[in-house]
């Protein structure tokens, strides 16, 4: 297995620089920063750290004083998810529903803590670029104005969620998007109320600050979701993809609506960073939106309205196994084809 | 003597080092921005790198703070990112003017400038450039980038501007301050040439003075032949400007609008700096690079409503002299834009009516405001045809006409009702201040019942010409509709 990288990398979160005292250059051309035989998996990856998984647990970016480190995971029962926002990783959710928190960040003694007292019933959770997280607890969605919040257990809001529990929760730059098992799979967004780019139209009766049903896609079994920036997209059983949202004054689909990707036809899945949405099917991965950092492969720009292949990423007849985007770059996981 | 010479090591050193305490970072208000982004910044500002790669650097983290500056409504940025993308901005200007100074060819020199200015005003637009002397070092960064710049195209033959007038070299800090706008006689002499510069300079300038540019902007801005609407309930006339007792008495009597004539006899700006004068507007914004935020569209109640910034000749050239030129057919307006804080020269050209140091009787209960430090002054700057639809605001107003008419007609509080204030709208904005009636749409784009009701509501009417004021007390709704080439500068006082 090999990760693949590419994208914003001036924390190092990506590929560290030998030169401390250097910014790290990003990375426009596809590079492999890490192999292992056996499972790798990205936890995270934002706009300054990144977590990774093979056995053991690596931290890159400003979370280790721009190094790569790894990290004691022993005390850790297994890692479901990791969450942070622009202030870099913050904690990661385990099997047991626990959550655990990064202690001395920016030094390398970073390591998680001991579980958070208290917390032994959240299975996702997610911070959103205005600071507000949600969080699924127990059998409800539960909203809080800040983290602080949060481990206060001071909510803010509670809904529950229908039969089933969630397959995903992620958080874009206002709000959210939450997958459920309802139906094979059901997208309910909630979120900032002036930029219409939660996929749906926002009424009195449907506000954009409580969540609601992705309209367009009732009916359709939606298999994975993911959200950034203004961006969301999903991925159907079919294996269709559907994209909403947009950047700046750029637009995936058009106000409150979701527009169904005609090219490429049929993916294996789909991942959202800050602004950018990537796909893959096989050993081929399509990206659209920021390209800025080379987030889009070498030929991203300042937005890419089209979806373009980025070329050279699976090498050697590989397949792809994950993406994972976070911030403003692209993590691929590479495997050799299963015979 | 070349113009290198005359700008550095001086002007480089004044320009890379600005005062001390406008440069050192208060930890303190950015700490919220979190540490990557913060170590980030200190290994920039710290650590010798490539100039191109820290401007990229720049960049980045201005986009990052431009989604932040987006993921929160305007009012509740948090203080973190305003500064820090302010202190970028002024980081990035700054590595950008040591970049230009390796420039050698004029349209180099141009688009360096434009990019500077563009970096810069970004900041004092979207962030209103908070932070202890923040704004002090954008406005000097940009006065001796003009100073600049203008030497730079003198010598090598580059036009600045179209038809912009310029006083001369290296004086731009002081000789524009005294605003006299110099004519050139057919010949290219000029009147009242300051004197110390040497003869070769002076004679060079001359010569390219006398090459016509390649299109000449018009001397002025042409009175469009829009008639004046007839006038049923006038406004009650002053021919000449009242006395502040006079004022102050009608404030705590009657408090009812007033039209005042020759009220701006004594502006610049209607006088010696004429704003009537494109080329004059020009050389006031730096060559016309200044970005400006314009509203497009009907009028802001309308769907397709939208702003855009873009910089001022750009504005001047689409929607003023040449107005239907980006294809649609509605304007755009340079509209409620503090534009004097953003170019504080311009301030000098206006003169705060004496009026706004008076105390107004509190607005109606809907309207209470904090009390203001002194007055909210606003530019409003466009073509004939711009319209500000039916709404109150939470001040006591003088609207000053600096150039061409505009229709007002204003209804006192006491019929609101019968303006059908509207309500919260989409995305939680509240538009109480702003009537449904839509007064340019048949029937008022209400219903029939709505709109016989509307036309039992009383109301004062006018056409505001050049050098008068109108003032408005605060909570008195009224609808503006300019019917020339229109520059207005309005105080918002309590």
């Amino acid at each position: 297995m090999e990760l693949i990288a590419f994208g914003f990398n001036a924390h190092g979160q990506l590929s560290p620089s030998t030169n401390p005292l250097e910014i790290p250059e990003d990375i426009r051309i596809p590079q492999i920063i890490a192999s292992a035989s056996d499972s790798l998996r990205v936890l995270f990856t934002g706009w300054s750290d990144t977590l990774q998984v093979d056995g053991n647990l690596r931290l890159l970016g400003a979370a280790s004083a721009n190094t790569q480190l790894t990290i004691p995971s022993t005390h850790l029962s297994p890692i479901t998810s990791a969450f942070g926002d622009h202030t870099g990783l913050k904690g990661v959710t385990t099997i047991t529903q626990a959550i655990h928190l990064l202690q001395h960040y920016g030094t390398k003694q970073v390591c998680f803590g001991q579980r958070v007292e208290g917390i032994d019933d959240t299975s996702h959770i997610a911070i959103a670029g205005n600071g507000i997280v949600a969080a699924v607890q127990g059998d409800e969605v539960l909203v809080y104005r800040s983290f602080s919040a949060f481990l206060l257990k001071n909510a803010r809001q509670r809904w529950k969620i229908a039969g089933g529990g969630v397959v995903g929760l992620h958080a874009n730059e206002g709000g959210f998007v939450v997958l459920t098992r309802e139906y094979g799979g059901r997208v309910i967004t909630w979120g900032d109320a002036r930029h219409e780019y939660l996929g749906r139209e926002t009424t009195a009766e449907a506000p954009a600050g409580a969540p609601g049903i992705v309209d367009a896609l009732d009916g359709i079994a939606i298999a994975r979701v993911g959200s950034g920036g203004w961006c969301s997209a999903g991925v159907s059983v079919e294996r269709d993809v559907y994209v909403w949202g947009g950047a700046g004054g750029d637009v995936l689909a058009g106000r409150g609506e979701v527009e169904l990707v005609q090219e490429p036809e049929e993916v294996d899945g789909v991942s959202v960073g800050d602004g950018h949405v990537v796909a893959w099917a096989g050993g081929k991965l399509w990206g659209i939106g920021r390209g800025e950092n080379g987030q889009l492969g070498k030929e991203g720009g300042r937005w890419r309205g089209e979806w373009r292949e980025i070329e050279g990423v699976c090498r050697h007849g590989k397949v792809i196994r994950d993406v994972v985007c976070g911030g403003w770059s692209t993590l691929v996981v590479c495997q050799r084809q299963e015979v | 003597m070349c113009f290198y010479d005359h700008y550095s090591p001086r002007f480089r050193l004044k320009l890379l080092s600005p005062p001390a305490n406008s440069k050192k970072l208060r930890v303190g208000d950015l700490y919220p921005c979190g540490a990557p982004t913060l170590q980030l910044l200190k290994t920039l500002t710290t650590t010798p790198h490539l100039l191109q790669s820290t401007v990229a650097r720049c960049t980045d983290i201005l986009r990052l703070a431009t989604d932040k500056l987006h993921a929160f409504p305007y009012r509740e940025v948090p203080l973190c990112w305003l500064r820090l993308y302010t202190d970028v901005s002024i980081l990035k200007g700054v590595y950008l003017v040591q970049k230009l100074f390796s420039v050698r060819d004029a349209d180099g020199v141009r688009r360096a400038d434009e990019e500077i200015v563009r970096t810069l005003d970004m900041a004092l637009i979207m962030a209103g450039a908070p932070g202890n002397g923040r704004r002090e070092v954008i406005e000097k960064i940009l006065a001796e980038l003009e100073g600049y710049v203008e030497a730079f195209l003198a010598v090598h033959g580059g036009e600045v501007m179209e038809g912009v007038e310029m006083n001369g070299v290296g004086g731009k800090g002081k000789g524009k301050g005294k605003g006299k706008v110099e004519k050139t006689r057919a010949n290219g002499d000029r009147e009242g040439e300051a004197g110390g510069e040497d003869g070769e300079a002076s004679r060079r300038k001359r010569r390219r003075l006398t090459t016509p540019p390649p299109s000449l902007l018009p001397q002025g801005f042409r009175a469009s032949s829009t008639p004046s609407p007839k006038i049923t309930h006038q406004i009650p006339i002053r021919p000449t400007p009242p006395s502040l007792g006079f004022f102050q008495h009608h404030l705590n009597t009657a408090n009812t609008p007033l039209q005042i004539q020759n009220l701006l006899t004594a502006w610049p700006a209607a006088t010696t700096n004429p704003w009537s004068s494109p080329s004059y507007l020009l050389s006031k914004t730096h060559f016309g690079t200044r970005l400006v935020p314009i509203e497009l569209g009907k009028s802001y109640t309308v769907e397709n409503w939208s702003q855009k910034i873009m910089p001022f000749r750009d504005f001047l050239r689409t929607y003023i002299l040449s107005p239907g030129a980006d294809g649609s057919s509605y304007p755009g307006y340079l509209a409620q834009h503090s534009l004097f804080s953003q170019i504080p020269s311009l301030r000098e050209d206006i003169l705060t009516p004496d009026y706004c140091y008076t105390t107004p009787p509190p607005g109606p209960p809907s309207v209470r405001t904090h009390p203001l430090e002194g007055p909210i002054v606003n530019a409003w700057f466009g073509p004939a045809g711009t319209v500000s639809p039916l709404h109150t605001d939470p001040y006591a107003n003088v609207l000053c006409q600096v150039l061409g008419r505009k229709y007002v007609r204003l209804y006192p509080p006491s019929e609101s009702e019968k303006l059908f204030p509207r309500g919260v709208e989409g995305g939680g904005v509240d538009m109480s201040n702003t009537s449904r009636v839509d007064m340019d749409a048949e029937g008022g784009g209400v219903e029939v019942e709505e709109w016989e009701r509307f036309q039992g509501a009383r109301y004062l009417e006018g056409v505001l010409r050049t050098g008068e004021g109108l003032f408005i007390p605060a909570g008195w709704w009224h609808y503006v509709r300019s019917l020339d080439t229109s520059f207005s500068v309005s105080f918002w006082w309590n």
